[in-house]
């Protein structure tokens, strides 16, 4: 039994406790991989543990309980259902396409989730119902892709990124485990845990108590899984809940880290996950257990930086903490004026009235509720269909967010990186504060060294993109290319959305890393410009601000080749960013 | 019904947890909004509220929470009732949540779809106003919300009655409640309007501090592990500020406000520029509630302080280069005013 293997250890813990853990969201399309998780996870729950599965077009009162129409109809008398959420209490309710779900229905969640209840009402009568549920979530989305509700996210505890190639374990042994956790004494978590977990918090940049209480509950568990919890019971705990949030990490690179840090009975271990061809050797009961026999029970000696340190350690080499993902959630009913415009077949339901079932989507209930107090009168007998004109055909009306899109790729290599990129900082901030007339979202791509990486996704808020842009860093090599494919990735996934996108460039010289994160000045000129054609096709507005002394061609090159202009703004400071880009009708 | 998080045992939030105490002596504050990061206890403190209330008596049967004694407007269904006739209940003070999605219907209530179909009657469906009635309506993420419903929840809180005329019904309810919003400035503002018309305004950060984030980890743990017992530990605490908070309503009407105090108030919304009155009464009245909730029956420049920043932060104009300058600008304004 391999702790160290994350989907299966997630599996254990929601196994064990889903609640305390947060439930999980899962990162990855679905595939063998995700199937085989949710086998291994069932194997291990609890017998009658209810697992629901929350439909993406589920109806209010489907997801909350209260009357059923249908049955209500035949039956002539009211009849009142409960919901697939109070009917998932103590069990998991699995979200397929989780950043597809609705905000409605994103909404109903979150007073289940923290508090545990739901409460129906209904004439009068009113009641409490049981409600204990945890999120089962598979993530679909890409990365460009906004991602599920915040709101959500924030209050699901595993973030878990699932490798396609990931195979289930043998389940037998850690049944065995679970069960003996189940058996044994759950004390309260130690002092020195509880420390490491609250200090851990700040240190990642992590405000929110709500995740270090998961990770609490998480550690205090996988120490009782181990037979002991100690620092690397802790990092796993952190690899689980606390690093995919990180917005910072403690500045101490691996290579300082002293030999000694690392157990010796897992040096010579591959690196995990176990590939999928070593599963078939015999497992015995964990062997962790016997090994880690002479260290006193519950002891922590681990401050936050090392529990980092094992957390890096179970998670890829290539591990960045991702970009802050999750959408914004809105209300409905009617939008904000100026804000939206009608959208007949994409947009979402923003109203509903009388009106042409030939020209605009019927709304039933509405539709029902209007026909309903005349269906005496018209002479219906209980049993009998409804009795429906056409004056009481209620249509919904739709519509779609109007407003834009400025996509900033910022070239944060070189010697000026920080003085422009601290400009850029400026310039999103003046645009930001005066967007919340202009409806105008902002994002920002940032490329340097071999990679490009959103800094900033899509957002109106400026509270949050002043906490994003906080962790800028600058200098190494120039990869063009990918910041562009980064910003089109952003583009086509806004046009999606019906909003009308823009790309602003802001670079001093010439690109020498390519698409494939290769070294060399002339693959990398000639990705950045394949790139570039690609933009003009797409039809996507670009503008470059070239902010070197005397004005680079290429960079003008760049611009004609993605059918933009190309702006020389040596002293581009904050006020004159915003100003161009003023200027060029964006805002 | 789960046990909920008891109020006491909140670590830290002095802020929010004066004003909702203060909403709570006098409800004609005009609502709280509580704005900050996720993950600090808004809605468990508000879950917390009706365990430090005295419960309230109301006629069994009436959707409205009808108080059989008050005189004031019965609803549609106590109104036909003979006056002290009806079977009565005692129940907890209501704190009714209001989610994101719900549409217009489910707020203000609508026609009762069933009784249409299945009896041919046209009659009213009471929505979460009317089960909001004596007790406080909870939006989390009301900056979210449509800016019409905001409007409208607003009004009806200011008016304490739910005017309905739609879908052929023509009906008026009593729905007096302390409407208490909370956010995340990440998510996006709220109409600068709609900011003014809220009594209170708070901020909530969470603690910084480890020792602070830990005891809340502690409390936390403690009652995921046995609710029950947790509560049986915070009794005591939640007992005292319930006492407390009943004796602070009692006095509340005797409390004196010196002219000195009154001055005071004017001087501070002229030197932050508050237009209109709305920032002066909510000074005034917080500092009346802040005085009562300390058993004193006058008010000293001290409440006053101490509720300036609740009562008057939301109400400044906005600086697009001093973003988080407000409270910084009331709490300087203070210190000038009293040295």
């Amino acid at each position: 039994m391999e702790l160290r293997d994350l989907p299966s250890l997630a599996a254990a813990l929601l196994a064990l406790d889903a609640r305390g853990v947060g439930g999980i969201c899962i990162r990855g399309p679905t595939g063998p991989a995700v199937d085989g998780w949710l086998g291994f996870l069932r194997a291990l729950l609890p017998g009658g543990t209810p697992v629901r599965k929350l439909p993406l077009g589920v109806t209010p009162d489907r997801l909350l309980g209260g009357p059923d129409l249908t049955a209500t109809l035949a039956q002539g008398r009211r009849v009142i259902r409960g919901g697939v959420i109070s009917e998932t209490d103590g069990g998991l309710l699995l979200a397929p396409s989780m950043e597809r779900i609705t905000d409605e229905v994103a909404a109903a969640l979150l007073a289940p989730l923290d508090h545990g209840e739901i409460h129906l009402e209904r004439e009068g009568c009113s009641a409490t119902l049981p409600a204990r549920i945890a999120i089962l979530g598979l993530d679909e989305s890409r990365d460009e892709e906004e991602g599920p509700p915040r709101a959500l996210l924030e209050r699901t505890g595993i973030h878990l990124e699932l490798n396609p190639r990931w195979t289930p374990p043998p389940v037998a042994p850690w049944i065995a485990a679970v069960d003996r956790v189940r058996r044994g004494m759950d004390d309260p978590p130690s002092e020195e845990l509880v420390r490491t977990m609250a200090a851990a918090g700040v240190e990642l940049g992590i405000p929110s108590l709500r995740p270090s209480h998961f990770a609490l509950r998480a550690a205090g568990l996988i120490g009782r899984l181990k037979g002991t919890v100690d620092g690397d019971a802790l990092g796993l705990a952190a690899a689980l809940i606390l690093l995919p949030r990180a917005t910072r990490l403690p500045e101490s690179p691996p290579d300082e880290l002293p030999p000694e840090e690392v157990p010796p009975e897992e040096m010579d271990e591959p690196p995990p996950p176990p590939p999928p061809d070593e599963l078939d050797e015999p497992e015995e009961e964990p062997p962790e257990e016997d090994s880690r026999q002479d260290e006193p029970e519950g002891e922590v000696e681990a401050l936050p930086d090392q529990v980092v340190e094992a957390a890096r350690a179970v998670l890829p080499p290539d591990w960045t903490p991702p970009a802050s993902r999750g959408r914004t959630m809105r209300g409905r009913g009617t939008g904000r004026s100026g804000d939206e415009t009608e959208d007949r077949a994409r947009g979402r339901r923003k109203a509903v009235r009388p009106g042409d079932p030939r020209r605009r989507r019927v709304d039933l209930g509405a539709t029902l509720r209007a026909a309903a107090p005349w269906q005496k009168v018209r002479g219906r007998e209980p049993g009998q269909s409804l009795r429906i004109e056409a004056g009481d055909i209620q249509v919904q009306i739709r519509v779609r967010p109007l407003g834009g899109r400025s996509i900033f790729v910022v070239d944060a290599s070189g010697s000026q990186a920080m003085r422009r990129l601290g400009e850029v900082k400026g310039a999103v901030e003046l645009l930001l504060a005066e967007s919340y007339r202009s409806r105008e979202e902002v994002a920002l791509v940032v490329f340097r060294d071999r990679n490009a990486r959103v800094l900033v996704p899509p957002t109106r808020s400026l509270t949050r993109a002043k906490r994003l842009l906080r962790g800028l860093a600058g200098g190494g090599g120039t990869p063009m290319a990918r910041g562009i494919e980064r910003a089109l990735e952003l583009a086509m996934a806004g046009r999606r959305d019906g909003k009308a996108c823009r790309i602003l460039l802001l670079s001093d010289g010439r690109p020498n890393v390519n698409r494939q994160g290769l070294g060399g000045r002339r693959s990398a000129m000639d990705d950045a410009l394949a790139l570039a054609r690609e933009v003009q096709r797409q039809q996507i507005p670009f503008v470059v601000l070239d902010t070197s002394p005397r004005g680079m061609d290429f960079l003008r090159e760049l611009a004609g080749a993605a059918g933009g202009h190309a702006h020389h703004l040596p002293r581009a400071d904050a006020r004159r960013i915003r100003d161009r880009v003023t200027s060029e009708g964006w805002t | 019904m789960a046990t909920p998080f008891p109020f006491s045992a909140i670590v830290g939030q002095d802020e929010m947890k004066l004003a909702l105490r203060i909403a709570a002596v006098d409800p004609t504050i005009g609502g709280v909004l509580v704005f900050g990061d996720r993950g600090t206890g808004k809605s468990t403190a508000v879950r917390g509220l009706p365990a430090l209330l005295p419960p309230i008596r109301t006629i069994r049967d009436c959707a409205y929470n009808c108080d059989p004694d008050g005189a004031a407007s019965p609803c549609p269904t106590c109104g036909k009732r003979d006056p002290g006739k009806g079977r009565t209940r005692t129940m907890e003070v209501p704190v009714v949540d209001l989610p994101l999605g719900a549409t217009e219907d489910r707020v203000v209530g609508t026609l009762d779809l069933e009784r249409a179909l299945v009896d041919g009657v046209r009659s009213f469906e009471p929505g979460l106003l009317a089960r909001a009635n004596r007790g406080f309506l909870y939006i989390d993420e009301v900056n979210l919300l449509e800016d019409h419903l905001v409007d409208l929840l607003l009004d009806v809180a200011a008016s304490g009655e739910n005017v309905v005329e739609r879908e052929g019904i023509s009906i008026r309810h009593p729905a007096r409640f302390v409407l208490v919003g909370s956010g995340n400035p990440e998510e996006g503002d709220l109409r600068p309007q709609l900011l003014d018309r809220f009594g209170l305004s708070v901020e909530v950060v969470t603690p910084r501090v480890i020792e602070e984030r830990m005891e809340v980890l502690r409390r936390r743990d403690a009652y995921d592990r046995d609710p029950e017992a947790f509560h049986r530990r915070w009794s005591g605490q939640d007992g005292r500020l319930r006492s407390n908070l009943r004796r602070a309503r009692k006095l509340l009407p005797d409390v004196v406000v010196p002219d000195e105090i009154l001055r005071m108030a004017t001087e501070l919304c002229l030197a932050l520029e508050v237009d209109g009155l709305r920032g002066e009464l909510t000074l005034l009245r917080g500092a009346r509630a802040s005085a009562a909730l300390e058993e004193e029956s006058i008010v000293e420049p001290r409440h006053l302080a101490e509720i300036a920043p609740s009562a008057l932060r939301h109400r400044l104009r906005r600086d697009p280069l001093d973003e988080s300058g407000s409270s910084v600008r009331v709490e300087r304004a203070l210190t000038e005013l009293l040295g």
